[in-house]
């Protein structure tokens, strides 16, 4: 013991006391919360019909949209770590604006753009008869705008990064540009699209602003567990509380789930 | 096959201009200092970039030509490219990166699984057909890339500097046995080195480069003995 303090020396005293400042404002919100859950009566509360709703409906479109983030933003991803066009720099930024948008915001604009007389909305409307705003599919569209620029932000520097040397052997093999793509250039961004899949599924489970803001807040149909505990609150605090333990449950499995599995690199 | 080609690359402040043929079954060492334009006449021929000039033909068919825009892609021209660092891909197993190719090419799993155990065979290296690239060594990876490059049956066969990974007592065995591969296949190859060892043991033929243009080219006995400048001499000068 006494070696490794003379080697390392000793950990500065701010340090350690900012450290457990920090530690502690993570810890104490849980501890308040686990204080004032009704463990008593937990399961009556857990199978209340709009807890069920708002459960199933946050786990179907957290999941899609989560799909979905990968499904577009890998390409995005790709196309701004390997190719050059004009107007790429613009591209990113945009992409990944969401970010730090209030989500508020981000569902006004969604309205005024894929609202029923919205810029596209309108035609979406005409042509396919289909209407995002107050519809499950529009609480996926919210969750996917929120939620996208995560994946793309922890996939592209994983391109960026891979030799882009493999690519060129497998063409040299004959590999067509698609083959290389799904069985080289995808499977050398393995771990990071793990950990962009875990990021945008969670920042889609916890979508408040921009879902209430642009597909408002239906049971059954439109309100996830965050608008659910939202309302709760204000009318039922133990509601609130239970739904909020069962979030939170959710999260931290599949961080430890996920974790497993996927995020720490085998050997 | 054989190879007859110039290839003229354009770069703001260089430019290379070099003519280069490789008959049937030849191997052709390219040598030079670094930065003398190697690597890229040999990714030119890959089809990983477009000549600015000349052309690059292949048994009299055109692989590139600007002039009459003619341009065959790198997964079209069925070469061979085996990389200093062997570049395997690191998910696959040795047997599933020499199946690559043919899988590549669209053949189905267990046919390509087979063509490329019947490669691993060949080069007597069946027994790691099942490992990961990084639990192979330096000279087996190498070999194996060897192996990933020939199973297609390449018209050509591109090597960039295959054994400088390679440390000295491996690289001197592993060029035996490279050397006694390329020989056994018959395949056309143009070897990049800047070891004179490499190209006295696996060439038939030198070419060397500076700053983009051909400063001597013939057997590797004439170049030695009749180099054709200060830089030639000493490196061939170390290897005797």
């Amino acid at each position: 013991m006494s070696r490794d303090v003379r080697v390392t020396g000793r950990t500065p005293v701010v340090i350690v006391v900012l450290a457990s400042v920090a530690a502690l404002f993570f810890v104490l919100p849980f501890a308040g919360l686990m204080w004032r859950v009704p463990w008593s009566n937990l399961f009556d509360v857990l199978g209340d019909e709009d807890v069920i709703r708002a459960l199933s409906l946050s786990l179907r479109t957290s999941i899609v949209a989560a799909i979905l983030a990968a499904l577009l933003g890998v390409p995005l991803a790709w196309a701004l770590a390997r190719t050059r066009f004009p107007g790429r720099r613009f591209l990113r930024a945009v992409a990944t604006l969401s970010m730090v948008l209030p989500p508020v915001v981000g569902g006004v604009a969604l309205f005024f753009s894929f609202g029923r007389r919205g810029l596209f909305g309108q035609w979406l409307h005409e042509w396919f008869g289909i209407t995002l705003p107050f519809s499950t599919a529009g609480v996926i569209v919210a969750q996917l705008f929120v939620a996208m620029p995560f994946l793309v932000l922890a996939v592209e520097p994983a391109f960026r990064q891979s030799d882009p040397r493999y690519e060129d052997a497998a063409r040299s093999l004959g590999g067509s540009s698609w083959f290389v793509f799904t069985r080289v250039s995808l499977p050398a961004v393995r771990p990071a699209l793990a950990s962009g899949l875990l990021l945008a599924w969670a920042r889609a489970l916890g979508e408040f602003g921009a879902t209430i803001t642009f597909a408002g807040n239906l049971p059954g149909r439109t309100q996830t567990l965050p608008l659910a505990t939202y309302v709760a609150l204000e009318t039922e605090p133990t509601e609130a509380l239970v739904i909020s333990l069962l979030t939170i449950g959710i999260s931290f499995t599949m961080l430890l789930g996920l974790r497993d599995r996927w995020l720490e690199v085998d050997r | 096959m054989s190879l007859d080609a110039r290839v003229i690359v354009e770069w703001p402040e260089f430019r290379l201009d070099v003519e280069l043929r490789v008959d049937d079954g030849e191997t052709v060492a390219v040598m030079g200092p670094n930065g003398a334009g190697k690597t890229t006449l040999l990714r030119t021929l890959a089809g990983l970039r477009a000549i600015d000039d000349g052309r690059i033909t292949v048994d009299r068919t055109a692989w590139d030509e600007p002039a009459t825009k003619t341009f065959v892609t790198a997964s079209a021209r069925n070469i061979g490219l085996v990389f200093q660092d062997h570049l395997l891909f690191e998910h696959l197993s040795a047997l599933d990166n020499v199946a690559f190719g043919p899988r590549a090419r669209g053949r189905g799993k267990t046919h390509a699984r087979a063509l490329a155990l019947d490669m691993l065979r060949r080069l007597d290296l069946a027994e790691h057909a099942d490992a990961r690239p990084s639990r192979l060594s330096g000279g087996q990876s190498q070999r194996v890339a060897l192996a990933r490059a020939l199973v297609n049956e390449p018209k050509l066969l591109l090597l960039d500097e295959p054994l400088a990974s390679l440390d000295v007592g491996t690289r001197r065995r592993v060029r035996r046995e490279i050397a006694h591969d390329i020989e056994s296949f018959g395949t056309s190859t143009v070897l990049v080195t800047h070891d004179p060892v490499d190209a006295r043991e696996i060439a038939d033929r030198v070419v060397v480069l500076d700053r983009g243009s051909v400063v001597q080219s013939g057997s590797v006995d004439e170049v030695a003995t009749h180099p054709a400048n200060e830089w030639i001499a000493e490196l061939f000068g170390g290897a005797r």
